[in-house]
């Protein structure tokens, strides 16, 4: 059975450009350009920067030292809210996730890109989630930390749950 | 009883070596795999499967598909009993159990049948004429009419099974597997595109597995499972046998349920397909004959009839009569003469120069009557005789072929329309989608070499609509077919009213054509009005089976033309599909989506007792053991009033709203002040509607010059964040701001009553929270666990409050160094928290409701009278100034042990019908020992004192309450700014 197990990561960051400022430039300490288009996704290393909305781009760090992202709050175009606390990130185990998506989630996860990596704000069986899609094909997904055990409740007799890095989810 | 056996000795596509039992109203019987109910049932010689619905007459097999409109029976017992399955579309598994239904005391000795003899007080719309008087016996009507009313009984208990939902994205969706839509479909996968082919029957084939045609030198059926199970192991392809189409909606949305999937893990799967292109290869239905006496068993679609002999290896009689309108059930007779059943008279009802030479050629040898129809029909339980005029013919089989209908429902579905057409006597599709395209019997195209042809036309023209280019076509040279197109189609009923005999129109709901010509006599001369009048076409029919023959006798009957007369709506879903399929995986624990706040677990270390509070588990109280729920309330109310208590305030909405053009925003969207807030300083804030009616209040903390901390009471913080989201993305774009949702980041536990500034020093040892350095609707960031906290000091219990927020992560050890604090802390639930609230006379979500403006809860004066913001322009409005206008009071019981009803109505004396207001929030107050409650009150000028009673028709109190002051507590506020 395809295992689910929790990698939250260190770090959640959300970058917020302003209306005005939609159009970013190359922004300091990413060696990257930020994705400029929904959906599109791009992978730093142990980051992963998703563009989430318009104007709205959600950093994953995996890994410690990920000051950088902090160090754009002193940058006058955009917001940086620390989204750390607010998710749990899970990794499906192997290529069932899609079948296993496919249940709850309207997305045509099969329109994607072979070697693109891409992030879709969704939702499974009405819980909010981001799914996270690298160019391997490994699938992830990022859900609202309050929604979690009702989310794992729902899928758990199609994945075997793995909540190591979190606590594990309970019902009253 | 015993039943002769009708099972051919061989043929069908049943497999002989699997055979199944399975009990029928108790009794018995055997079949094999590949049978579905009907067949086994009819190979059983079960003449009688049900009971009609209003006459309770006997019934029979009549199809071999959804459209059968008699054999309807209750699969299963106790919580897996599934009621109003169509028999033929029950696959016959082992140890399947059936049973009839709307008979009593069985489906053979049916009391019911009594009804009949009141036949001719039961015509047309009876029930809007009999019940209407004498009006007192109404209830005596309604108790009788909901007893009859409905089929099957519900299941008991939940149901057993396991259903799922599937969503899929495809190129082109194929619905049907007949030979057009198999050919359609391999010509599809061969370029690659992705498809899915879905198909209700057990088998893949169509109607060619009612023949014996062949195509490639191979019989029709085989040829079908191969090219089936090709594109089952095609990749680009799914297959989805045993699945049916139910509805398709805009944007080619289309559900499809797949019956037992993967071999039966699951009992239903709903899929929610999102094709680029559809393909429409469902078919035709044949339509019955309507002439009296129409419904005996024995009486079935010729088309039927051959289905049952190839596809199932069962003669459905031994002697038969052949009754036709159009060239195509002449195919029939090749059936026949497979099951060795004869036949006495073919009954045409057109004359011999309208019937085409190949129907002549097969009625060579055979009695044929032509331009003729049958007049009566004998036979209990099972068709003896038919007669057509004076002439009699003995036989136990009745083969009616009335034409065609191309089954068009899912198109009829998205709204696209239909148009008869007179050369095909059908309705057919007036203006094919782009999107779609309708191939074989549903395009009218009725004989298998033309079939495969039009499926790879229709193969081609999609691949043109997705711009790819078509293989090379590969035509069908070795076609073997009996079928016959339906050439000249006579009218389906003529001659059948003042016979004195029940013709049906409608078989399921009882409708014959005395009571359409009732209805239109009566003035229902729109079809829909005749639907509704008479139930005609009503049920699980929708169009298929019916719609031929009352619109046809409808036109008859106004003089008008088919065409102009039009048909009903075919309503989804296009079989029915039972509620576990639609629930899918929402049931039990999933029913609904459920959240938990970060400190759930604390909670339930803590001993909570957890309920469900909107989409939130929040901790009702927190018992000690032996200790009520009442006393563990009042206990927490009091320890927050006298010591120090803590509670979640994790659920409550939280926004971010960063940039230099923050307090303009804030200003426009609040109804009070906010642009003059000092950094470090909280403010309650207001927040209107467009038309002047509180949406929400919360609160507003500037944190930095241009970084702002914005709260919305937790019912509606989804609400307010999408509603100042659209303020500044439509209304406002020119403001440099952005708004954030940190409900989720943010952790917080509201530490309150008198002792809370010690716990708060405990907690941060190194930070200043004095009264002078964090007074009363104060701010201040600090650090907890290395990471940065918010401090508040707001109270919502009256008592002197702190709000502590963390990040969620952190959450656990928050709540742990609180309760290990060297002061005595107690958790407090929901129950308290309201408590505490109707004490101190907060306006919450019983009160803001949707319909109280400012000055109804007491909050006018926050409202800024020299500055515009949203709201404000009809919050002047005269109606919201009043004097009558309900307002916010307070409400004391004048006898302590008598409770306030929460939502009781109030009124000026217990006999009193005028209700002038309602209680809002009540409770027991510990800390007051006496009941209180919140209340609407209208024109509460000056009634403060004033007696009125408190009514609640739920619970039936009657309470005195005394109208009071508000807040009951502290109405200085002295606690809060200690």
């Amino acid at each position: 059975m395809t295992l689910l197990t929790d990698i939250s990561p260190l770090a959640i960051h959300r970058i917020i450009g302003r209306v005005k400022d939609c159009q970013p430039p190359g922004l300091p300490d990413f060696e990257s350009p930020l994705p400029l288009r929904v959906g599109d996704a791009v992978y730093e290393g142990s980051r992963d920067v998703v563009m989430v909305a318009p104007t709205c781009w959600l950093v994953v760090d995996r890994a410690p030292a990920a000051n950088a992202v902090t160090d754009l709050a002193t940058s006058a175009k955009f917001t940086v809210v620390d989204e750390s606390g607010a998710w749990r990130l899970f990794q499906f185990s192997d290529a069932d996730a899609g079948d296993i998506l496919a249940k709850y989630c309207p997305l045509n996860l099969g329109a994607i890109e072979t070697g693109r990596s891409c992030g879709f704000v969704s939702h499974l069986a009405g819980h909010p989630v981001i799914i996270l899609v690298d160019a391997s094909g490994r699938c992830e997904i990022l859900v609202p930390r309050s929604y979690t055990a009702s989310l794992l409740n729902l899928i758990g007799s199609d994945v075997t749950i793995d909540a190591v890095a979190g606590a594990p989810p309970s019902r009253p | 009883m015993t039943r002769p056996s009708r099972r051919l000795a061989s043929g069908g596509l049943i497999d002989r070596s699997r055979p199944l039992t399975f009990s029928f109203n108790g009794q018995q019987l055997g079949g094999y795999e590949g049978d579905t109910l009907a067949s086994a049932l009819m190979a059983n010689g079960v003449d009688v499967v049900a009971r009609s619905f209003k006459y309770h007459r006997p019934r029979g097999i009549v199809t071999d598909g959804p459209e059968e409109p008699n054999a309807i029976v209750t699969v299963s017992e106790g919580a897996a009993r599934t009621p109003n399955l169509k028999a033929p579309d029950v696959a016959l598994t082992d140890g399947l159990v059936a049973r009839s239904q709307n008979c009593w005391p069985s489906v053979d000795v049916d009391l019911g049948a009594i009804a009949s003899l009141a036949a001719p007080l039961l015509g047309a719309g009876f029930y809007y004429k009999t019940f209407m008087a004498p009006s007192r016996a109404w209830p005596f009507y309604e108790h009788v009419i909901r007893r009859a009313a409905g089929l099957g009984r519900a299941p008991e208990g939940g149901d057993p099974d396991l259903y799922e939902h599937r969503h899929a994205h495809c190129d082109v969706l194929v619905i049907g597997a007949g030979p057009a839509g198999l050919m359609a479909a391999r010509t599809l996968a061969e370029t690659g595109l992705s498809t899915i082919v879905c198909d209700e029957r057990l088998q893949p084939g169509g109607f060619v597995t009612a023949t014996s045609d062949s195509i490639d030198d191979q019989p029709a059926a085989t040829w079908a499972a191969r090219q089936a199970a090709d594109l089952t192991v095609t990749t680009n392809v799914t297959y989805l046998q045993n699945t049916t189409a139910l509805w398709l909606g805009d944007h080619r949305f289309v559900t499809l349920v797949e019956r037992h999937p993967d071999g039966g893990k699951a009992a239903q799967r709903l899929w929610f397909v999102r094709p680029r292109h559809i393909m429409l290869a469902t078919g035709a239905i044949e339509r019955p004959l309507c002439f009296p006496g129409n419904d005996r068993p024995g009486i079935m679609l010729a088309s039927a009839v051959s289905a049952y002999v190839h596809r199932y290896g069962v003669a459905p009689g031994q002697r038969a009569v052949l009754h036709v309108n159009n060239d195509s059930g002449y195919a029939c007779l090749d059936s026949l003469t497979a099951a060795g059943i004869d036949l006495a008279a073919i009954v045409d009802r057109r004359p011999i120069d309208r019937i085409g030479d190949g129907a002549q050629a097969r009625a060579s040898g055979i009695e044929l009557l032509t331009d003729q129809t049958i007049t009566a029909t004998a036979g209990r339980r099972r068709l003896r005789r038919v007669n057509v005029g004076s002439q009699v013919f003995e036989a136990d089989l009745l083969c009616v072929a009335g034409g065609w209908s191309p089954t068009l429902h899912l198109l009829a579905h998205r709204g696209d329309k239909t148009r008869y057409d007179p050369e095909n006597s059908a309705f057919v599709a007036d203006v094919v989608p782009d999107d779609v395209t309708i191939v074989g019997a549903a395009a009218g195209v009725y004989v298998l070499r033309d079939c495969l042809n039009d499926g790879l036309r229709a193969a081609e023209k999609a691949l043109h609509e997705l711009e790819r280019d078509p293989p090379p076509r590969k035509d069908h040279t070795a076609v073997k077919s009996s079928g016959l197109t339906p050439g000249h189609t006579a009218d389906s009923s003529p001659g059948t009213i003042g016979t004195g005999k029940k013709a049906f129109v409608d078989l399921q709901n009882d409708v014959t054509a005395a009571d359409l010509a009732l209805a239109i006599n009566e003035g229902y001369g729109a079809v829909e009005h005749l639907k509704r009048y008479t139930t005609t076409g009503m049920g699980t029919d929708q169009g298929k089976l019916v719609n031929a023959l009352a619109i046809g006798m409808i036109a008859d009957l106004t003089s008008r033309t088919i065409e102009n007369v039009g048909h009903t709506t075919f309503r989804p879903p296009y079989t029915p599909v039972s509620f576990g399929a639609v629930v899918g995986h929402k049931r039990g624990d999933n029913l609904l989506v459920t959240r938990q706040t970060p400190f759930h677990d604390s909670h339930l270390a803590a001993s909570a007792v957890m309920e469900p509070s909107g989409e939130w588990f929040y901790p009702k109280c927190y018992p000690r053991t032996g200790e009520s729920i009442d006393d563990a309330i009042s206990r927490e109310v009091l320890a927050v009033r006298n010591g120090v208590g803590i509670v979640d305030m994790s659920t409550l909405g939280k926004v971010e709203l960063h940039g230099p053009d923050a307090p303009e925003f804030l200003d426009r969207a609040y109804a009070n002040r906010l642009s003059t807030l000092r950094v470090g300083r909280c403010r309650y804030a207001l927040l209107l509607r467009e038309d002047g009616v509180v949406l929400d209040d919360g609160t507003a903390t500037r944190m930095s010059e241009n970084s702002w901390h914005l709260t919305a009471s937790t019912a509606h913080a989804a609400t307010v964040f999408r509603h100042l989201q659209r303020l500044h993305q439509v209304l406002w774009r020119e403001l440099d701001v952005c708004l954030v949702d940190a409900g989720e980041q943010w952790a917080g536990l509201a530490i309150a009553g008198p002792q809370a500034r010690g716990v708060l020093s405990s907690l941060m040892p190194d930070l200043d929270v004095s009264n002078a350095a964090l007074p009363f609707l104060g701010f201040l960031e600090g650090q907890f666990a290395g990471r940065t906290a918010r401090i508040f000091r707001i109270s919502y219990s009256g008592e002197l409050a702190y709000e502590v927020f963390v990040g969620a992560d952190r959450a656990g050890e928050l709540w742990q160094a609180i309760v290990d604090a060297p002061i005595d802390v107690t958790p407090y639930g929901i129950e308290a928290l309201d408590i505490l609230r109707i004490e101190k006379g907060h306006a919450a979500g019983a009160e803001i409701d949707g319909h109280t403006t400012p000055g109804d809860l007491g909050l006018a004066r926050m409202a800024k009278q020299d500055t515009p913001f949203f709201g404000s322009t009809l919050l002047n409005q005269s109606v919201f100034h009043a004097p009558d206008r309900a307002r916010l009071v307070g409400l004391v019981a004048t006898d302590k042990r008598a409770l306030i009803p929460r939502g009781a109505l109030l009124t000026e004396t217990s006999e009193s019908l005028d209700q002038i207001g309602h209680v809002t929030g009540a409770a027991w107050s510990p800390t007051l020992n006496a009941p209180i409650a919140l209340a609407l009150l209208q024109a509460v000028d000056g009634r403060v004192g004033d007696l009125i009673r408190a009514v609640s028709p739920v619970t039936h109190q009657d309470v005195e309450v005394r109208v009071t002051a508000m807040p009951f507590y502290d109405p200085e506020g002295e606690r809060m700014r200690a």
